[in-house]
């Protein structure tokens, strides 16, 4: 599902970006890449997010994230356009 | 490398660099003792910024640079930032890293040690990382990276000697080792394959560092293809690249330039795991609860429109006695000292119906005026700007625009002159010229004393609220015209934004009355120069007419102005305005506001021969009605960009744009104060 769509408050899995070169490439250097999980902390359904980055394919969730990245607080506003190019899967509930 | 550089200018070069919203100006500031804008939100500085720093006796020059993540630009702001570390080469490179936010940093230190450059790292925002629970392991971070790095708190000047010190030792001359990373046996076998043929050119690998020339080469780097055109083995060199780049992606099963990028990122994520500890567990902060309403999905607008208007009505109530005291000082004080002197009568009339009447008609609304630049800035430095960017974007996208737009359109309401150059930030090509292009319809300070002089004769007991309007109907005018723009002009889809939400900060006084007093000193400025020009051509051209001098009767019987040159103009231009139905004085001083919006008021200052916030209005208060009154307020909002916003379309997007801008502006204008006064006839409104 594309990020945009994806609930508030949940964890999910970048999956693939489906956006031009410098896009990807953006989102690569920002740390949003394939296989790295995201927190979404907040959505406006169907619109722009604010996520978390919250760490790599071989965890789901960083070492440095304690209280499931409520902490982490490096938070990235992504546009509708963008947040649409973005697919992710779930990975967990919250709590 | 170095010392040829500094051979040239015979000046040391000492660039920042670091992500956007790091604290870069900050530091600069502290540096030079500049006074280089600071903002809380990423895209604050979009140009370059040259200071000073005294380095053994010598003058070194600082540059401050617009925010980047990586030396890929991907927006006209980080294209000036990436073009300055790149091309001037400066002889140090101080990279200032977030330290609440280290891994995301080091991806730029990574891409500058690779290139070669001799870089300072200073890690900022200590105190912040400090808060959210994390040690950071200095000593180690230096160790990793192979450079010199220094903790600082920018804002409260620590650090910054020790900063000081370290440049000071890096200019002496000490090169950083350049930092390997290894891609991968494949990668690494073609970079080699690379660098052999580059070594066919000793002029370009003595310029560049070959293995970032090949890496970069291997990333697909149009600017760095471009450079490599010019060798005379060029065509060996791009032969080489695209086999391995085929190879390459062959064996690897995907794009080589993500892949390199990849590998950085995880370095970079390597070694900020081995730098940060988390010592504390941080629950929720007040900075979330805040944003769960800011940024709420039905409440975050509202919530934000109602505050503003509560700041807004409360500063004007507090604005109102020092309003009355500058009246006073103008049109009784120094009108009455010039009148009773025993200058020639000429003279009088020049200073006193002309200069301090019309001055003094725009001098009153400065406390208005500076309040406004106060919210402004108070704004800017609590961290709302990417809040407004998120919230706006849902509703923006569907226009055409992205959300980041509406930064240049807030800042707008202090200066279209600056909103306009802030559009460099803004990714999407097509979304920037039309965010530049539309910025002109939002409401900026000059066009507050024409609101206030207005609603202080017809609206008295809603004067926030028609000033708000005013605001709101500058906003959805941009934004419409954005969309026809986007539709008509601008083809294409947008890109979309991605942008990092800074935390919330409690602005700090200092920082908020340098940026307060800056804007006010602009405007000061153009009081006494433009205006104030503009004023005395009013003044001259109201005295004399086609046939001589008329005299200063003039200026109090209306009449007779009629036969001045200003009555020609007013009077030229009034079938125009026949649905209006406007005085012709009003549409003369329409005539000279093209200037700067100001000038509106001070012209009509001058035609009405009423000085000062009290009698003005009830002047206008014959010379309209209410209705006509609002139309006129919401055309001096549209028509015309002042000469100062044309200019800046004109160096930011040419002439052609500037001149379209020039007459949608002038057709808009003239709909919509059409649309006023045919909507609110039927309505019975006068
Ligand atoms: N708490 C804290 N805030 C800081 C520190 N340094 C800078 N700031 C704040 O961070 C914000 C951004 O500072 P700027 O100097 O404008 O950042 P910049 O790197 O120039 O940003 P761009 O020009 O947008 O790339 C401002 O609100 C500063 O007050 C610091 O050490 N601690
Ligand atoms: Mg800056």
């Amino acid at each position: 599902m594309p990020l945009s769509f994806a609930p508030e408050g949940h964890l999910v899995r970048v999956v693939c970006i489906r956006a031009g070169r410098g896009l990807s490439r953006r989102l690569i250097e920002m740390g949003i890449a394939p296989g790295k999980v995201l927190r979404v902390v907040r959505t406006l359904g169907a619109g722009p997010v604010i996520i978390e980055v919250c760490g790599d394919k071989s965890k789901s969730v960083s070492d440095r994230c304690n209280l499931c990245c409520t902490s982490c607080g490096n938070r990235i506003v992504i546009g509708f356009g963008t947040a649409m190019k973005i697919l992710v899967e779930e990975v967990a509930r919250r709590e | 490398m170095s010392e040829l550089s500094k051979a040239k200018h015979n000046r040391i070069k000492i660039a920042l660099a670091g992500t956007p919203n790091v604290g870069k100006s900050v530091i600069f500031n502290n540096l030079t003792g500049g006074r280089a804008w600071v903002g809380n939100w990423p895209g604050t500085t979009v140009e370059k910024k040259v200071g000073k720093m005294r380095i053994d006796r010598q003058d070194a020059e600082v540059i401050d640079l617009p925010g980047i993540y990586s030396l890929t630009a991907y927006s006209l702001d980080e294209l000036i930032a990436r073009n300055a570390i790149i091309e001037e080469k400066p002889d140090v490179v101080v990279n200032i890293l977030n330290a609440s936010n280290i891994e995301r940093s080091l991806y730029l230190t990574i891409s500058l040690l690779e290139m070669g450059a001799n870089v300072v790292v200073a890690l900022n925002m200590i105190d912040i990382a400090r808060e959210r629970g994390y040690e950071i392991d200095v000593r180690k971070l230096r160790e990793l990276l192979g450079v010199p790095v220094v903790p600082t708190i920018a804002i409260k000047g620590v650090g910054i000697d020790e900063l000081k010190e370290e440049i000071k030792k890096a200019c002496r001359g000490r090169k950083t080792p350049e930092l390997i990373i290894n891609y991968g046996d494949e990668v690494e076998r073609e970079i080699e394959k690379i660098i052999s043929v580059l070594e066919k050119d000793p002029a370009l690998i003595k310029k560049y560092n070959k293995r970032w020339l090949a890496i970069k080469l291997l990333e697909k780097d149009e600017d760095v293809i471009e450079r490599v055109r010019k060798s005379q083995v060029a065509s060996m060199i791009l032969k080489q690249v695209e086999k391995s780049i085929k190879t390459l992606e062959e064996a690897l099963g995907r794009d080589i330039e993500e892949y390199i990028a990849e590998k950085r990122y995880e370095y970079a994520f390597r070694i900020s795991n081995e730098c940060v500890k988390v010592v504390r567990e941080v629950p929720q902060t007040p900075s979330d609860i805040i944003d769960f309403a800011i940024t709420h999905k039905v409440f975050g607008i509202p919530i934000i429109l109602s505050i503003l208007y509560m700041a807004f009505k409360f500063a004007f109530d507090v604005a109102t006695p020092l309003v009355d005291l500058i009246d006073w000082f103008f049109a009784a004080f120094l009108y009455d000292i010039v009148k009773s002197s025993t200058l020639p009568e000429v003279v009088k009339s020049f200073l006193a119906d002309g200069v301090i009447t019309g001055i003094g008609s725009i001098l009153v609304f400065l406390p208005n005026i500076v309040f406004l630049f106060i919210f402004i800035s108070l704004l800017e430095d609590l961290g709302y700007m990417a809040r407004a960017a998120f919230i706006i974007d849902k509703i923006m996208h569907r226009w055409g625009l992205t959300g980041k737009s509406i930064i240049p359109l807030i800042i707008g309401i202090g200066c279209n002159v600056p909103a306009i150059i802030a559009t460099r930030a803004i990714e999407d090509e097509n979304d920037r010229n039309v965010t530049a292009l539309v910025n002109p319809l939002v409401s900026c300070s000059a066009r507050l004393p024409v609101y206030l002089v207005i609603a202080a004769a017809f609206f008295v007991a809603y004067r926030g609220v028609v000033v708000l309007s005013m605001y709101l109907l500058g906003m959805l005018l941009a934004i419409m015209m954005a969309l026809l723009l986007r539709k008509c002009v601008f083809r294409g889809p947008s890109t979309g934004f991605i942008m990092e939400l800074p935390p919330y900060m409690t602005p700090l006084p200092k920082n908020v009355l340098i940026k307060t007093w800056e804007r006010t000193k602009r405007f000061l400025f153009k009081a006494g120069t433009v205006i104030l020009l503009a004023t005395v051509l009013v003044w001259a051209l109201s005295v004399t007419g086609p046939s001589g001098y008329i005299g200063t009767e003039a200026l109090e019987d209306p009449t007779l102005l009629e036969k001045s040159w200003v009555g020609v103009i007013g009077k030229t231009m009034q079938p125009l305005f026949y649905p209006m139905g406007w005085d012709w004085r009003a549409i003369a001083a329409l005539f000279f506001g093209f200037m700067a919006k100001e000038i509106v008021v001070s012209t009509m200052a001058v035609l009405y021969g009423a000085a000062g916030e009290e009698e003005l209005p009830k002047m206008l208060s014959m010379a309209f009605t209410p209705l006509s009154a609002y139309a006129y307020m919401a055309f001096v909002l549209i028509y015309v960009p002042c000469l100062a916003t044309l200019a800046a379309l004109r160096g930011e997007l040419g002439l052609k744009y500037a001149i379209l801008a020039l007459i949608y502006e002038i057709l808009l204008a003239y709909l919509v104060a059409l649309a006023i006064i045919c909507i609110g006839i039927p309505l019975g409104l006068k």
